[in-house]
């Protein structure tokens, strides 16, 4: 990934017919029956479909915390391997921002200490400059000060713009959020998708799964799933704001201005 | 910057109750097996040190039945003449409420009735004069004391000196019946230590048939005696065994003991107290491993969703696995360095307070040596053992499994 190739070379993920059956038998879920989907840098994706048609799953299979029963899956033209659980949790760790509906901030740690948290896990940097805490906030559009707040001591809304910030710490190729904005209001979920298109304005590949129309009006392909598989893709005219178009060299991140 | 360290802190001082729990069980367990290690370790010293200070021929007889009293001048005699390979024999006649009060110290001390032999048979150092205990040739002369180190260093006391004095005879009907009397020092012993729980450097040593008459008492407390070498000590002992039933018409109302013997019990003594002690400390491990790993099976079973995030943000099975060893080891080594610390307190306490057992601690834990760092070590790594599983456990469950939303 690095050289900063523009987009289109190596897709960020890549699923080619990707299957996933939970269970055996006559009790066997079939939650994806061949997905194909390719993802290029600085796109931003939603999913959208009925409850139960395998979305999250999907999504799983894509932030490498899930393996498909069968198919291909490459997150930055690298295979995530089936087997091997610490290798795929390596890509996991350097390549992927997880951000969850529930937010998932670890209540004993100050806000300040969970953006810091991926880096414990963080075992190669790849050369990449990793934004400070201070920087994460900005890029969420929190004031500092919540920095030395306990989780408990914020909002709703405030926590899940968090959670994104600690997705980010890693600088990662992929950032992915299942229903991210399901348990918020709507003052509140218009905040976290302001903060989700700024960062697509800066050049980050987004993933939302989402159920919610507005926020898939915001992206720039709908992938409608039913019964485990694409049933249909819209494009949106939607561009990222034209002063972040320009893929940044050496990071496709990009560095940002807050 | 935030550490595995860091949080499992904070993990700890969330769970107040169950850290609590386990620091406490670690504390118990280190505090109780330091008082009794450094009892053990204390008293084992000086055991041994007296034990070693026993003559090697030494043999003792005494009653079986405490304050009777079936032995005589005459079965001391019979010993020196009829056993074969006993070289000296020294009646004793001892405490039981005969004291004097010497007129210008004030002190009480007790008199010990007996023959020069006795010298010889706990090779005393002599320091200055003679020692042969010779009863007074004629009533009313002044009686020859020979005196423990302590005793006439502590009253600076020398050879030649008169000693007026009243022996105190407590008669059976309780009332007693003081007898004035002047002692003259004839010798000075050096320095010998606790010898079978006496302390030989306040001997008194008078004349046994003088004291006899004094107190009106015709029985003996002990006989000591000493055989040629340390070889015939066994054969001698069942010899006066032999002789004194026999001049006992056939009851044995005393017992033969040797410095074998007290040796062997001694150490049997050591040895009972080893095993209580190794029971109570295996009871204590037990319970802390028990603790520890009910307290981190609550934990891994409580915190599925927060082992899903840090899974879910890069961290491997290993890595969610030392977490918990961690966390268990950080609870362990608080708990034992809180019990090392009360532990050292009480012992320091009742070294203070107590007298006797108690005084034979050993106050600085760093003096218990290799035992105590070894019990340490097993006990921090037999909380680790118990939390290998839980902490196995928690790096098995699968990120999508604990983060699933209901
Ligand atoms: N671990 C699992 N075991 C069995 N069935 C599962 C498991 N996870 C998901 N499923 C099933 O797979 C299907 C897809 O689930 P999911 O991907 O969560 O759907 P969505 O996120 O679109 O609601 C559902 O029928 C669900 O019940
Ligand atoms: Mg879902």
């Amino acid at each position: 990934m690095a050289g900063g190739s523009p987009e289109g070379e190596v897709p960020v993920a890549l699923l080619r017919d990707v299957r996933k059956t939970y269970g055996q038998g006559a009790a066997a879920v079939h939650a994806l029956q061949g997905v194909d989907l390719k993802v290029e840098r600085g796109e931003f994706v939603a999913i959208m479909g009925p409850s139960g048609s395998g979305k999250s799953t999907l999504l799983h299979i894509l932030g490498c915390m899930d393996v498909p029963s069968s198919g291909e899956v490459a997150i930055d033209g690298v295979p995530v391997p089936r087997e091997s659980d610490s290798e795929r949790t390596r890509l996991r760790s350097e390549r992927i921002g997880f951000v969850f509906q529930s937010f998932h901030l670890l209540r004993d740690l100050t806000v300040r200490e969970n953006l810091e948290l991926p880096r414990i896990y963080l075992r190669h940097r790849e050369g990449k400059e990793l934004p400070s805490a201070e920087e994460l906030i900005a890029k969420v559009r929190l004031p500092k000060k919540l920095l030395d707040r306990y989780p408990t001591q914020i909002s709703g809304g405030e926590a899940q713009r968090v959670a994104i910030a600690r997705a980010l710490s890693n600088a990662p190729s992929l950032l992915l959020g299942d229903e991210p904005t399901g348990n918020l209001d709507t003052v509140n979920s218009e905040a976290v998708m302001q903060v989700f298109e700024h960062l697509w304005s800066e050049g980050a590949t987004i993933v939302l799964v989402t159920h919610n129309p507005e926020v898939a009006e915001r992206a720039q392909r709908v992938v409608r799933v039913g019964d485990g598989r694409i049933v249909r893709e819209e494009f949106h005219s939607r561009r990222p704001p034209a002063e972040a178009l320009a893929p940044k060299e050496g990071s496709a991140q990009g560095e940002g201005t807050p | 910057m935030t550490t595995r360290g860091g949080l499992a802190l904070r993990y700890m001082l969330r769970q107040k109750g169950r850290t609590g729990f386990v620091v406490a069980t670690y504390t118990a367990a280190v505090a109780v097996t330091l008082l009794l290690t450094s009892a053990v370790v204390g008293n084992e010293e000086s055991f041994i040190a007296e034990v070693n200070n026993l003559a090697v021929n030494w043999i003792y007889v005494q009653p079986s039945v405490p304050y009777y009293r079936p032995l005589t001048v005459g079965d001391a005699n019979a010993i020196a003449a009829d056993v074969p390979g006993i070289t000296a024999v020294a009646p004793i006649l001892w405490a039981g409420g005969d004291f004097t009060s010497w007129s210008g110290s004030g002190s009480v001390i007790t008199l010990t009735g007996t023959t020069g032999a006795l010298t010889s048979i706990f090779a005393f150092s002599k320091v200055q004069g003679s020692f042969d205990l010779a009863p007074p040739s004629t009533p009313g002369a002044p009686i020859p004391i020979v005196l423990g180190y302590q005793l006439w260093t502590e009253h600076d006391l020398s050879v030649g000196q008169t000693l007026p004095a009243q022996v105190v005879n407590i008669l059976p009907s309780g009332g007693s019946r003081p007898v004035a009397v002047t002692f003259v020092i004839t010798g000075l012993l050096g320095p010998r230590g606790t010898v079978a729980q006496i302390d030989l450097d306040q001997a008194a040593l008078v004349p046994i048939s003088t004291l006899v008459n004094l107190t009106g008492q015709p029985t003996l407390t002990y006989i000591f005696a000493s055989a040629a070498n340390s070889g015939e000590v066994q054969s001698a002992s069942n010899a006066i065994d032999q002789l004194l039933t026999a001049r006992h018409n056939g009851t044995a109302d005393f017992s033969v003991q040797n410095q074998q013997s007290e040796v062997q019990f001694v150490l049997q003594q050591i040895g009972q107290f080893q095993t209580i002690i190794q029971l109570v400390e295996m009871t204590l491990l037990m319970l802390s491993a028990f603790s520890i790993f009910v307290v981190m099976t609550m934990a891994v079973k409580d915190r599925r969703r927060e082992i899903g995030v840090l899974r879910a943000l890069g961290a491997e099975r290993a890595d969610v696995m030392v977490q918990f060893l961690l966390e268990s080891g950080l609870m362990s080594v608080v708990g034992m360095g809180l019990g090392v610390g009360l532990g050292t307190i009480a012992v320091r306490y009742l070294k203070q307070t107590g007298t006797g057992f108690y005084s034979a601690l050993v106050t600085n834990p760093i003096d218990l040596g290799f035992y105590f760092v070894e019990l340490l070590a097993v006990l921090w790594f037999v909380g680790f053992l118990f939390s290998l599983l839980p902490a196995y456990q928690a790096s098995r469950l699968e990120a999508v499994e604990a983060l699933r939303e209901m």
